[in-house]
């Protein structure tokens, strides 16, 4: 187990690494000139040049690539061009709203999932029509699903909100979490956890959609390979019932796909928030890469990347962690 | 962007190696094997497949004749106007410019099936040959390879995909590209996983005794025993692309206005959705469309191949 | 029971239960967390597109997040209701000397800032010099000021380096120097002039005072009790960032917000439910189309000639439009400059086809800037297709803003044709020229140089009256003349308003916004 902690934390930093040059070199082929962004359409030319030349943009690319990768290493995300923050500073603002909606829309997709999943391999009659609307829900792109669940949520049935993260008068506490939903428990504010609550469903569920598909059927066809295995037909035929079969037994066995789909999905899930977050106006790190990539604000767009890029290699790296610890078998892959 | 249905990570034991033409000697016909292959994913007493392939083949139809369909060209502005309700002459109404929806609508799904399509034939390509490549030789070229595939495995997709189109500029190419850039590793594995497993089977060491070259090996041999779990792959990502195009392209990376992509004519489309809500539904119907019949595509050849497996 | 069965009904039955917990919850809480229609009271809420880049007024140079800086800043001088018309807002009375060089400005007692401490005509002097030293896009305005004198605490002597004839218009423009308090400039300088500290407070004599700057959330404008002139009726104005115009056009019908400034899409304004109206208002905002001569086929003048007779505004105006914009009648925005030479855009198919021939092998770009309410895209797409309907070869293309002013530097890559709207920074022609038709003004895209224009606006900036008045229209003459840079239309302020709003009041040189202080439910 520790050589494969220690092999998979390698590969981990080796990823991280990747991600940093692929980041950067991207910053090397946009078209637009961030000096002359910062400075104003009306500078003059000598204000400009001094400007790049400060930014250090007139220097080799594989200067600036040593550069970038020392500010990285001192967390120095430069600055924004449009809010005239550092970068690091605007993710940290941003942050929390996203990896809470994240967090819920697991969660959600988890839990669906794990349930649908169960529903399709029961069987039966319901089961053939759960699999048809199984594939036409995972059919209904994102910004779909968000719009007819506003439309009948809050236009026509006045149940939830359309947009924000929490009432508009109601006052956000500055901590400790900066999740609405735990710190509202913490400060003891009932209105303020059942605003957060209202706002975070239509958003986190549009979300889970998508994903909580995908793992209910990857549930449902790794528990199907598992349920054909002998050990299983030796438990039928001890007398068990199917139930008992199914949760006792396959389950813990067919969990590695599942597992490792929920790890993937996560990554799809932060693809999903940029859209969701449109929709909703969740103030999180969607809409702050929305803003940045309609200004041009090629710091930001940067640094959301590779913030949102290191959250996914890490979750895989845990799931991967979890897969390893739950069956021996892959320990010594 | 999400992912529509299972994307599994090939297990260890290969999942085609379960067919009993694996055992066909150096000198077995070409067609033998690929009569195989397509019977092996075609059979089922069902006919499940064909009933998936049905509505396949009929978008690809539609999509390929999408010029000869549509009573306008995507950009001609009609004579009745903008916002028009949906009538005998305009199935799906006009638009804020005037613009007949049922064209540009069929217009949209040719680009996005024929894009989706195209994106996942340069992937699977070139996955295919690294995979290939890494798998046959092996060795040193084998480990550089793979671990450039892992590391862009282990990025996330739609967050790369949002930062190479923001970063070069949005269009049509440039999205299929970024979204060919992040969509072909998964290809490299699988490939790289059944040539391995299939190199080491007594067919292929008769084969090598025979003295059959390493490229006659490869082609004739290794690679169509991969491609069963690569066109169910294929298949079942048709969907998943259509859904990141429609993403993409509805925050705006996608080909730029006034292009009739089907995302972006849903998000240009919304503000009018409570006079005209046909403006912004028709496209976003027509995405759903497409993504359920490639999706159905996609879980039949699944279910073919695992009923294949476990008999 | 079949257990299969029973998972299911018990899943079904689960979510049954947490949705009517929710709904009832959602029921049971304040009715704003859900916008009915009894959200409202003393507090207005705003919808924004997107986040201001930050509310200093010495920084601040778009147009959404004015309503901001307006409200909780004060100017010198403003504009009357509805006109152009300059009037006193700190300054009660000013004089300017014979010369032109010497303005001397009277401020109003017994003015706060919302530190506390009071106007003087020291502060004012100290928040001039400010700009000047954070010397960003708006310090423009102030570089002819040779010295300031402070003769007494309610006296402000301003001496300029020579004649300005738009200065006072620079005091009243909506990015003209705002007055900022001690708070600011003095306990929170820090190393850079308070910007840091000005990113998420304000410091200005206005009725309101910013409380809260939650970046992509909302802002918080709380009325100021220490306010000099009339307190204004709401309490509160929350400005709640609502990226997508689908759910500001939701919530507004929904009660969830009382008023959209701007990027409404016109074709929706005729179907309006009853509790919502609309009212337009002129304002300085230009559809302009602007022409790349620095390549073919554009740099010859007779195929801009061609061009010309190609183009139908008025179909134009009525379709993108839908009557929330006029057509342009002269070079420079209604009103700002008496007697303008007219524009004549007649349509004329056979210039239009000859032009179209000459240009044939050639295929245009066309761009216009992406706008949420589609406005642009709209007219973008109109004029393709009457280019092409005349022959022409046009491909249309969004671009985005940072994009645009990044063409001046390389010209032979930029679009053949652009369109984009712009608005003067103040109600004088200078303010409109100077920034469009001079060789480095800003808003000049597509780098439009002729040395007589440059040489006529220097001239008319320190003129005297008739002479500028008669210089400005020469250099009107001379653009139009040039088919360099095309006038389409005169866009209106259209404001989407909650029926039971009233006390509306809006400025044409304030786009986007109205009057928040007047404004009452």
């Amino acid at each position: 187990m520790r050589a494969l902690l220690a092999r998979r934390l390698v590969a981990l930093l080796a990823v991280l690494c990747g991600l940093a040059v692929i980041v950067f070199l991207l910053q090397a082929v946009i078209p637009s000139d961030p000096a002359r962004a910062m400075v104003g359409a009306s500078a003059p030319a000598s204000v400009v040049a001094a400007k790049r030349h400060q930014l250090g943009y007139d220097k080799p690319l594989p200067q600036r690539f040593l550069d970038y990768a020392e500010r990285l290493l001192h967390g120095d995300l430069q600055e924004s061009l449009r809010t005239r923050n550092p970068v690091s500073t605007d993710l940290a603002s941003f942050a929390p709203a996203t990896l809470e909606l994240a967090l819920v829309a697991a969660m959600l997709a988890g839990l669906l999932g794990l349930g649908l999943g169960l529903m399709l391999v029961a069987g039966g009659r319901l089961a053939r029509l759960l699999r048809i609307a199984l594939i036409s829900g995972a059919s209904v792109p994102t910004f779909l699903t968000g719009l007819v669940a506003i439309l009948l949520f809050y236009s026509t049935l006045h149940l939830l909100p359309a947009s924000g993260r929490v009432s508009d008068t109601l006052v956000v506490p500055g901590g400790p979490t900066k999740l609405l939903l735990l710190d509202s428990i913490l400060h003891g504010e009932p209105n303020l956890f059942w605003s957060a609550l209202t706002h975070i469903i239509m958003p986190a569920f549009t979300l889970a959609l998508l994903p909580a598909l995908a793992i209910a059927r990857t549930l449902a066809t790794a528990c199907e390979q598992v349920m054909r295995e002998d050990y299983v037909r030796t438990a039928r035929s001890k007398g068990l019932r199917e139930r008992t079969v199914l949760l006792r037994h396959a389950l813990r066995n067919a969990s590695g796909p599942p597992l490792t789909m929920s790890g993937l999905q996560f990554g799809l899930l932060l693809g999903g928030v940029v859209v969701v977050e449109q929709i909703f106006s969740w103030p999180g790190l969607g809409l702050y890469l929305n803003q940045s990539i309609a200004y041009s604000d090629f710091p930001a767009i940067t640094g959301t990347t590779l913030l949102l890029g290191t959250a996914y290699v890490l979750v895989n790296f845990f799931v991967d962690l979890a897969q390893a610890w739950a069956d021996p078998r892959i320990r010594t892959v | 962007m999400n992912v529509a249905t299972g994307r599994r990570r090939p297990a260890a034991a290969s999942i085609a190696s379960g067919t009993p033409e694996a055992l066909s000697g150096p000198g077995a016909p070409r067609l033998r094997l690929w009569r195989a292959r397509a019977g092996a994913l075609a059979g089922g007493s069902r006919g499940g497949l064909a009933g998936a392939l049905i509505p396949v083949g009929l978008i690809t139809l539609l999509a390929l004749a999408a010029p000869l369909l549509a009573t306008h060209s995507s950009a001609a502005v009609t004579s009745a106007g903008p916002l028009r309700a949906p009538s005998l002459h305009y199935p799906f109404g006009t638009d804020e410019i005037g613009r007949d929806i049922f064209s540009r609508v069929l217009y949209g799904i040719r680009e996005s099936w024929l894009g989706a399509v195209g994106v996942i034939v340069v992937g699977a390509a070139f996955g295919g040959l690294v995979g290939a490549l890494a798998g046959s030789i092996g060795g040193v070229v084998d480990t550089v390879l793979m671990r450039l595939t892992d590391l862009f495995l282990a990025l996330p997709a739609p967050v790369l995909a949002i930062a190479v189109i923001a970063s070069i500029g949005p269009s049509l190419l440039h999205t299929l590209l970024a979204l060919s850039i992040v969509w072909w590793p998964w290809y490299a594995r699988i490939v790289r996983g059944e040539v391995r497993a299939l190199a080491s089977r007594p067919h292929a060491d008769a084969a090598r005794l025979a003295g059959v070259g390493r490229v006659r090996l490869l082609l004739r041999h290794l690679v169509p025993g991969a491609l069963a779990p690569v066109i169910v792959t294929m298949s079942l990502d048709v969907g998943n692309l259509i859904l990141a195009l429609a993403g993409l392209s509805f925050i705006g990376l996608g080909a730029p206005p006034p292009s009739p992509e089907l995302g972006a004519m849903s998000a240009q489309g919304l503000e009018y959705l409570f006079g005209h809500p046909w403006v912004p539904i028709a496209p976003a119907a027509a995405v759903a469309l497409l993504a359920l019949v490639a999706n159905l595509l996609g879980d039949n050849a699944n279910s073919q191949l695992d009923q294949r497996m476990t008999r | 029971m079949n257990p299969r069965r029973s998972i299911g009904l018990a899943l079904i039955a689960a979510l049954a239960v947490i949705l009517t917990g929710c709904s009832s919850a959602a029921s049971t809480s304040s009715t704003t967390s859900t916008g009915g229609a009894g959200a409202g009271g003393d507090i207005l809420r705003i919808p924004y597109l997107g986040d201001m880049s930050v509310p200093d007024p010495d920084i601040f140079y778009d147009i959404e997040g004015n309503s901001v800086i307006l409200s909780s800043y004060e100017g010198l001088l403003t504009y009357a209701p509805s006109s152009s018309q300059l009037v006193g807002q700190l300054a009660s009375s000013w004089s300017i000397s014979p010369d032109r060089l010497t303005y001397t400005f009277h401020l109003h007692a017994g003015v706060h800032f919302h530190d506390g401490t009071p106007l003087t005509s020291e502060a004012v002097k100290r928040s001039f010099l400010r700009r000047l030293a954070v010397n960003q896009a708006p310090a423009y305005m102030l570089k002819p000021v040779a010295s300031m004198s402070t003769p007494d605490p309610l006296t402000l002597v301003v001496k300029l380096k020579h004649p300005v004839n738009p200065f006072l218009n620079y005091l009243a423009s909506s990015w003209g120097p705002k007055i900022i308090g001690p708070e600011a400039i003095v306990t929170h300088a820090g190393s850079d002039f308070g910007q840091k500290w000005l990113q998420t407070h304000d410091d200005g004599t206005g009725p309101f005072q910013l409380t809260a700057f939650e970046r992509g959330r909302q802002y918080v404008l709380s009325r100021f009790s220490g306010y000099w002139g009339s307190a204004p009726f709401f309490k509160e104005v929350l400005i709640k960032i609502t990226p997508s115009i689908g759910t500001q056009e939701l919530e507004l019908k929904n009660g969830g917000v009382d008023a959209i400034m701007h990027s409404f899409p016109a074709s929706e304004l005729s179907s309006l439910p009853s509790n919502v109206r609309v009212a337009q208002y002129p304002s300085y905002l230009r559809l302009l189309l602007y022409v790349n001569t620095n390549k073919a086929p554009f740099n010859n003048p007779a195929v801009r000639a061609a061009l010309r007779s190609t183009i139908n505004v008025p179909q134009i105006i009525s379709e993108a439009y839908a009557g929330t914009g006029t057509a342009s009648s002269g070079a420079y925005p209604q009103d700002l400059l008496p007697s303008q030479p007219p524009l004549n855009y007649t349509p004329n198919a056979a210039l239009a086809a000859a032009g179209a021939k000459a240009a044939s092998t050639k295929s245009i770009t066309l761009g216009y800037t992406a706008d949420e309410s589609g406005v642009q895209r709209r007219a973008g797409e109109l004029l393709q297709a009457q280019l092409q309907a005349a022959g022409w070869q046009v491909t249309v293309r969004e671009v985005q803003l940072p994009q645009v002013y990044g063409y001046i530097n390389n010209l032979k890559a930029a679009p053949d044709l652009l369109m984009q709207t712009n608005t003067p920074d103040a109600a004088n022609p200078d303010t409109w020229a100077r920034i469009v038709f001079y060789t480095t003004g800003g808003l000049n895209f597509l780098g439009y140089h002729d040395p007589t224009v440059d040489r006529l606006l220097d001239e008319a900036v320190s003129a005297p009256e008739a002479t500028a008045t008669s210089l400005y229209q020469q250099v009107g003459k001379d653009v139009i003349d040039a088919n360099e840079i095309f006038f389409l239309a005169d866009v209106k302020n259209v404001f989407v308003l909650n029926s039971g709003l009233s006390g509306v009041q809006q400025v044409p040189a304030y786009p986007w916004t109205v009057n928040l202080a007047t404004l009452r439910r």
